[in-house]
């Protein structure tokens, strides 16, 4: 994507062969030399129409004091929503709940992802089978296996319980209506969900690294441990750090499972900002104030996400 | 393992190793496929058992799917989400293609990076201005609508994954037919499109999946008339009457069908899901 682009319809500068001839030709021409316009119209306008102008919207009603039940009444508050918000207990405990279940969940994810990826960076027997069947969780429903992991957590007759109460611990646990277990079994839904994905991202990572350091650190007698800090680790920091910034993006905006499973409970311990914008939106209407606050959800992951490309450039560079 | 070279015959210790690593990859991909067949195996228990998780052995019964297909809208939700995704992937990839050729071809690099922003907007923020918008438009709970949003999901995928695609054809294929006196139309129609078809077809499958697990558009711009797999899923949670039996019936029939599809698209499932992740 570097060099200067040609011009269309010709090759580099040269008139396409057969020149003008009759008006069919005029159009084929018109057509060739417009092609990077016309192959454009139908993505270019419904991107504007599905995404731009509701950006625009969006940026405008959070500037009103837009009530869903009462639109008649709508006046411009100018950045009114935006100072409102930080007075709003829940939506505080909400970006704590999305940095709690974003931080917890890829950390286990990238320990478990990262030994994964290192098993499966070898020559075995059935390494295409296990990998596919590892896949499975990232393209399964969420919903649907919200609903079997809401069974497996039920209290007294979910099997996690029953497994305990196998290996002799008699209390029950209330994994999704504690109000402090609620989040760690959330928690352990995403890294059952998601791990396969960080292991793909690390295992790509894994197959582009050169061998000879891993050769030369064999023959220096480094122990597997060591192998692991000193040599895999430190190639492997760019690919790392995209990963992780991929996954926390995915985690900070993760939705079905949390409103399957606990819709925001119990006392809102699980309500993360996707969540919170979604409740104040919808169901109760504070359109304006979830306008607002949908904003600055998107600066957030803007944020990280921008660290993430300028990290890429960074890596292509050199 | 090395210790086991040293002390027995090579061949002995290789096929021990060998074994070993079957018993680690069982014991490591072992979890991540158990939900699954719980998912499966609770969907044929007879009800009276579900109080006792530890019964793995038991006559399987079909009661459950009768009555999540006669007792429920799951089936005529499955109907909508098939409509709604084959639709936008097909959509999504039409567009996405020609994107993507252009964007590949000419060194569009402004218009890449303006999709790519657009996959960075989350669906919660512009799904208060779509429902405002949808609901001046009267698109809320239609068919149109819904297809509409899910474009929003596809476009940007099948973009992203097609310029792959695209790049790798060579471009001198292209000067070469150029100078021969073909057009650019001619071009993409008669050399572009074939040499991608794989991709695309894969693309297609891919965008299907993303669509058909959208859960969060549906949600808020559905309705009755046109909710899908995802949300009929979804009220089975809250349902208090649903037997757990059905609630595993009803995770089976939308789960299953995709791991069937995906097996045709086994070998662009890695690539695709990896580029598929920049943004979801």
């Amino acid at each position: 994507m570097r060099e200067a682009a040609p011009k269309a319809g010709t090759l580099s500068g040269l008139p396409r062969a057969g020149g003008d001839v009759g008006p069919r030709e005029r159009v084929v021409n018109w057509i060739d030399r417009n092609l990077p316009i016309i192959f454009n119209v139908p993505t270019v306008l419904l991107l504007a129409g599905l995404v731009a102008f509701p950006v625009l919207l969006v940026l405008y009603t959070s500037m009103t004091d837009w009530f869903l039940y009462t639109p008649e009444k709508r006046q411009f508050v100018g950045f009114a929503n935006y100072v409102a918000v930080w007075s709003d207990p829940r939506w505080l405990h909400a970006i704590w709940h999305t940095v709690y279940l974003t931080v917890g969940s890829v950390f286990f994810q990238f320990v478990l992802g990262l030994g994964i990826a290192m098993l499966f960076n070898r020559q075995f027997r059935g390494r295409t089978f296990y990998r596919s069947v590892f896949l499975l969780p990232m393209i399964a429903m969420s919903t649907a296996i919200s609903l079997v992991w809401i069974i497996m957590f039920n209290n007294s007759f979910g099997l996690l319980n029953f497994w305990l109460a196998s290996l002799g611990v008699e209390d029950h646990i209330a994994w999704l209506s504690d109000e402090h277990m609620a989040m760690p079994s959330l928690i352990l839904v995403q890294v059952w969900h998601w791990t396969p994905f960080m292991t793909l991202l690390l295992l790509a990572g894994l197959q582009s690294l050169p061998s000879e350091p891993f050769e030369a650190a064999k023959l220096d007698g480094a122990s597997p441990w060591q192998m692991l800090v000193n040599v895999t680790l430190p190639l492997l920091k760019g690919h790392i750090i995209v990963a992780l910034i991929l996954r926390s993006i995915f985690a900070i905006k993760e939705f079905d499972t949390i409103l399957t499973m606990t819709e925001g409970g119990p006392n809102w311990a699980t309500e993360t900002m996707n969540m919170n914008i979604y409740f104040n939106a919808f169901d109760y209407g504070y359109t304006a104030q979830a306008a607002a606050k949908g904003v600055l959800f998107f600066l957030f992951i803007l944020a990280i996400q921008v660290a993430l490309l300028r990290f890429r450039e960074r890596q292509w560079s050199y | 393992m090395v210790v086991l070279r040293q002390y027995l015959p090579r061949p002995l210790a290789k096929s021990i190793e060998a074994l070993f690593t079957q018993v680690v990859m069982v014991l490591v991909v072992g979890p991540f496929v158990f939900i699954f067949f719980y998912m499966v195996w609770s969907s044929v228990k007879p009800d009276y058992l579900f109080y006792e998780p530890g019964t793995w052995i038991f006559e399987p019964t079909l009661y459950h799917y009768q009555n999540v297909i006669g007792g429920s809208d799951l089936i005529g939700n499955i109907r909508n989400s098939l409509i709604v995704s084959s639709a936008a992937s097909l959509i999504g990839v039409i567009c996405g293609i020609m994107t993507a050729y252009t964007i590949a071809r000419y060194k569009l690099r402004k218009l890449a990076m303006a999709i790519l922003v657009t996959r960075m907007i989350p669906y919660i923020t512009a799904l208060i201005p779509l429902w405002m918008m949808y609901n001046w438009l009267n698109l809320l709970n239609t068919y149109t609508g819904l297809i509409l949003s899910h474009l929003v999901i596809t476009i940007p995928f099948g973009v992203w994954i097609l310029i792959a695609y695209i790049e790798d054809i060579p471009q001198d294929l292209e000067d070469a037919a150029l100078i021969d006196g073909a057009s650019r139309t001619q071009v993409f129609w008669k050399i572009v499109l074939p040499l991608c078809r794989p991709g695309i077809i894969a693309t297609t499958i891919l965008c299907f999946i993303f669509s058909w697990n959208n859960f969060q558009l549906a949600l808020i711009l559905g309705g009755i008339d046109v909710n899908t797999a995802p949300v009929s899923v979804f009220k089975f949670a809250g349902a208090e009457t649903g037997s757990m039996g059905a609630m595993m019936a009803g995770a089976t029939l939308v789960t299953i069908p995709v791991f069937v599809i995906v097996m045709f698209v086994q070998k662009h499932l890695a690539a695709g899901l990896t580029a598929g992740g920049i943004s979801k």
